[in-house]
């Protein structure tokens, strides 16, 4: 019962939120050892098909998750301070 | 403490309920937003590079073309072919929608938090961690099972006590003697007031009988006198209508027995004639009903008598079928033929004293007689009390038929059912 209080929703939301980061840290250090040629596939989510994209895009797209994903974490650790 | 955990557990269950939507909520909308955004680059090439699933673990190297035709799920198996921007639009309105079920399960989580709160709340007050404090009292089935037997004995010891009281009272002779006279003088006491009690009650009835004779008020007496009056002014009436009616109520008038009638109903007053002295209690009416044929009213109208006095004369216009029982057989054709619907009107009293029989003005089942024609007698020996009997000359001859038709009643069985008799009428007129 505890873990539905506000402070047990945040918990898990922010537990949820560090895994994400945890998951485009990963991506972005795997990107990073690759060479800039290589042939590098998006998964449309809810699919299993792969579109052809490259190394830059797919570092992008991951730093832009990334911020997002930093920013939430503030607004909810603001949030829980306050 | 048990109905408390009954409602922690369901807002526990409403407001897991709402999170899982929640969060589900957020995933799709999630994936309607990259959707979109595929949708958007899709058209932007004339083919894209795709490695294409093989299976469950294999992929191929593959191309997407027609790109700008998708086909999209509806629901329930259907779809629909559209364009990337259309589709992209579809999908906006998606999310559109999810924001609005997302809103309006946050407000459920709004207003289910403070529920969940107040009762965990009542719950660590229940164990002692507030100032509110709950009074509990322990119950021991050993404690009370030994708490009754003691009680049991107590009240067992007392009222032996009380037994032997009763039995072995403390002497006290002269209080004891003192006792019994207050006894007899109670006793006597009691039959005195009793007997005052009744002289009381028979002087009451006798002043409120002298009171009520005294004042001008007085309900029994003046009840009796009215009764009295109305007796007397009813014959006055009678008498009255005996010179006013026409020949529509002539009829009425004859004396006749209705023994066989259906409607044996005698209409007398009792004291009116004279008994002033000690009035009954209760006064009977009984009225007769004789057989009135229906054309009167016919005649009545045609002979042009439209002039409405008295209610009696709206009646003999209208001349309804009477509800009464039809008679049994013996009834002569021509009253048959004239009573299509036998009507009856006050009747007679059988016996040749001459009994008053009153006839009331505003009597409903008082239709007029028919006329019978000029052959018949004009005067049958009878004096008649009421208004009919002088207004035509067809009375008597009505009152001859009815009469015999009486007797023939007599002679037939009493009891005839009334389409037998019906039957046998028209058996008799054709």
């Amino acid at each position: 019962m505890d873990a539905l209080t506000d402070s047990g929703s945040g918990n898990q939301a922010f537990e949820a939120k560090s895994a994400e980061v945890s998951v485009q840290k990963v991506i972005q250090s795997e990107l990073s050892q690759l060479r800039d040629k290589a042939k590098v596939y998006h998964k449309q989510p809810n699919s299993n098909i792969f579109f052809l994209s490259s190394v830059e895009k797919e570092m992008d797209r991951s730093k832009k998750a990334l911020d997002d994903l930093t920013k939430e974490y503030q607004v909810m650790h603001g949030g829980n301070a306050k | 403490m048990a109905v408390s955990c009954c409602r922690v557990c369901i807002v526990i269950h409403f407001i897991t309920f709402s999170f899982r939507l929640l969060v589900l909520g957020e995933k799709y909308k999630n994936d309607y937003e990259t959707l979109q955004e595929r949708l958007r680059t899709l058209p932007n090439e004339l083919t894209h590079d795709v490695m294409v699933p093989f299976g469950k673990l294999a992929f191929m190297p593959g191309k997407l073309v027609h790109t700008n035709e998708i086909l999209v799920l509806l629901g329930d198996n259907w779809f629909v072919e559209r364009s990337a921007k259309q589709a992209e639009d579809i999908a906006q309105r998606r999310i559109e929608e999810l924001n609005k079920q997302l809103n309006n399960l946050k407000a459920q989580k709004k207003l289910l938090e403070p529920r969940l709160e107040f009762t965990s709340g009542f719950k660590s007050h229940m164990k002692g961690k507030e100032d509110v404090k709950e009074i509990v009292e322990e119950y021991d089935a050993e404690k009370e099972r030994l708490w009754d037997e003691q009680h049991r004995k107590n009240v067992h010891k007392e009222k032996e006590a009380e037994r032997m009281l009763n039995k072995n009272p403390p002497p006290k002779p002269i209080a004891a003697k003192k006792q019994q006279a207050s006894d007899s003088d109670l006793w006597a006491r009691l039959d005195a007031l009793e007997e005052e009690e009744k002289k009381r009650g028979e002087l009451e009835s006798e002043d409120s009988e002298e009171e009520d004779d005294d004042k001008s008020g007085k309900t029994l007496s003046k009840g009796v006198k009215q009764q009295d009056q109305l007796a007397k002014e009813d014959g006055q009436e009678s008498d009255d209508y005996s010179d006013n009616d026409g020949a529509d109520d002539a009829n009425d008038g004859d004396k006749e027995t209705s023994g066989n009638d259906d409607t044996n109903d005698e209409f007398e007053t009792d004291d009116s004639e004279g008994s002033e002295g000690k009035r009954p209690a209760v006064r009977t009416i009984r009225f007769t009903h004789t057989d009135v044929p229906s054309h009167q009213c016919k005649t009545a109208g045609s002979a042009g008598d439209t002039t409405i006095d008295s209610p009696a004369d709206i009646y003999k216009l209208y001349c309804p079928p009477s509800i009464l029982k039809k008679p049994a057989l013996g009834r002569k054709k021509e009253n048959r033929k004239s009573l299509p619907a036998t009507s009856k009107s006050v009747g007679f009293s059988s016996d040749d004293d001459h009994e008053m029989t009153v006839k009331p003005p505003s009597v409903p089942s008082d239709p007029p007689r028919p006329k019978a024609s000029s052959s018949l007698k004009a005067f049958s020996g009878r004096v008649l009390e009421t208004s009919q009997n002088t207004q035509t000359s067809g009375s008597s001859p009505a009152v001859h038929e009815r009469q015999a038709d009486q007797v023939t009643q007599d002679e037939l069985p009493k009891r005839v059912s009334k389409f037998k008799a019906s039957r046998m009428a028209q058996q008799g007129f054709s």
